[in-house]
């Protein structure tokens, strides 16, 4: 298990893809400042580059890692390892947790988001707690679709696992807000019921996106909200992560 | 020494009703030496090495600490070999892996995907080899380990095959153009059947004559 973790974080050091990425945060630290009006009120930079780094961040997590995700789990396939170390006596679950594993890539990326905001942090008027706050459950929301991504390259090629692994993210990001909106104007009985159920199945994944509470420097979330919201996205992640394995565990 | 017994009326295949191969007569192996899988393609050579290692849906779970290469295996592409040895085997095994590879001539500095398909199929098995030294197998089941490989390369995998019989059970599966040493025994899969076959088998044509005679029954 731990060999094919190990196996993996070397293959994704070596892929080079975080160089794109860290070229990517550099360039828009710089050019962040190009989007406020900076001549006027020198004072917004700090904030731009803030709000830019976390967009950034989110927008990564959701569309980049799970491309990465599905071609972790697509490789394990193709390339015959799964055969390779069952055979030396690791089980199907172990195996899936290694290649689930990866997602620790993407705690470095927000980590690493996290330290250059407080670095700006100081000062804009955002609190350190709010920043932590935010990154945990950004964090969170970005590993939900891991499990699935890796679980359904087992059935279906790295493409289409990382397009409906895109769609799920989008679907919890920006579909919470669209059918709230259908929730509060529908007039049926049976139309409310149907919004309401959509609502509540549907993945939040907006709880992730905190870009609003960085953007206009909101105080942290009081504590129990905060567990809540982190103890929902686990909640997912845990969900996400059964589908996946039964995915997974079918197909060999 | 019996490692792996194999009793008779066996079935194995992908489906319980649908077997591709039966045992028909009790198959025992011993904890060293080398056999050779043999048989036409598509009889079911790859079917009964999954099935030894646990991998298919009817057998019964992985054997205990084998190792199995496949026959189409990828290191990851862009990771030089050495890298690969670093990351997931232990001192003595990369060092055996090292060593290995100086005797094949693979460049173990350079990305996988860079190597040519012959270095490429000569690093997975020499990195096999050494996963069996690492976590000490008891089995090394090697599916078409020689194909692409040209007749100087053949030859020095038979030194790493030769060295590995001593240690633990081997089993190869290949079409062998050239044996550079009798193999203890062949396992023959021949009309859904898997015999086991013992004799003198100094060359291919001796083996040759075991898949096509008509009967398998030409124990010596």
């Amino acid at each position: 298990m731990k060999a094919v973790a190990n196996l993996l974080l070397q293959q994704w050091i070596h892929a080079r893809a975080w160089v794109l990425v860290a070229a990517v945060f550099v360039a828009a630290t710089f050019l962040a400042k190009y989007f406020v009006p900076w001549e006027v009120d020198p004072t917004l930079i700090p904030l731009a580059r803030c709000q830019v780094i976390y967009g950034l961040t989110l927008v990564i997590g959701m569309v980049l890692l799970p491309a990465l995700y599905a071609e972790a789990g697509r490789s394990q396939l193709t390339r015959n390892h799964r055969l390779f170390w069952r055979a030396q006596g690791l089980s199907d679950s172990k195996y899936f947790v290694a290649v689930c594993g990866i997602c620790f890539v993407a705690a470095a990326a927000v980590v690493l988001a996290g330290t250059v905001i407080l670095l700006l942090v100081r000062s804009v008027d955002l609190s350190v707690a709010s920043l932590i706050q935010s990154m945990i459950l950004t964090y969170l929301a970005v590993i939900v679709c891991a499990p699935l991504a890796v679980g359904m390259t087992q059935w279906v090629n790295s493409s289409p696992a990382t397009l409906l692994t895109i769609v799920f993210n989008c679907v919890g990001l920006f579909g919470p807000a669209s059918v709230n909106a259908a929730r509060n104007t529908a007039g049926a009985k049976g139309e409310q019921v149907f919004w309401e159920t959509v609502f509540t199945v549907i993945p939040q994944l907006r709880l992730g996106d905190q870009s609003e509470r960085i953007t206009f420097c909101w105080p942290p979330i009081p504590m129990q909200g905060f567990v809540e919201a982190c103890g929902y996205l686990i909640g997912w992640t845990l969900f996400s992560f059964c589908i996946g394995y039964v995915c997974w565990r079918k197909r060999l | 020494m019996k490692l792996i017994t194999i009793p008779a009326g066996t079935a194995i295949g992908y489906r319980p009703n649908q077997p591709i191969i039966k045992a028909e007569e009790r198959i025992e192996l011993p904890s060293k030496g080398l056999f050779l899988l043999v048989g036409q393609n598509g009889m079911g050579k790859t079917t009964f090495m999954k099935h030894l290692v646990g991998c298919l849906p009817q057998s019964k779970g992985p054997m205990d600490r084998a190792v199995y290469l496949p026959e189409r295996f990828d290191l990851p592409e862009y990771l030089p070999p050495r890298k690969v040895a670093k990351s997931c085997l232990n001192h003595e095994a990369r060092r055996q892996f090292l060593g290995d590879a100086n005797v094949l001539k693979v460049e173990v500095g350079k990305e996988f995907y860079k190597l040519s398909k012959g270095n490429k199929q000569k690093t997975v098995l020499a990195f096999a080899i050494a996963r069996a030294t690492d976590n000490q197998s008891k089995v090394l089941l090697l599916d078409e380990p020689l194909s692409g490989l040209d007749y100087a390369v053949q030859k020095d995998a038979w030194i790493l095959f030769n060295r590995e019989r001593q240690r633990r059970l081997v089993i190869l599966s290949m079409h062998p153009d050239h044996i550079e040493t009798p193999p203890d025994a062949l396992l023959v899969i021949k009309n859904g059947r898997i015999s086991k076959v013992e004799g003198n088998f100094e060359s291919w044509g001796d083996i040759e004559r075991v898949l096509t005679g008509e009967s398998l029954t030409v124990s010596v």
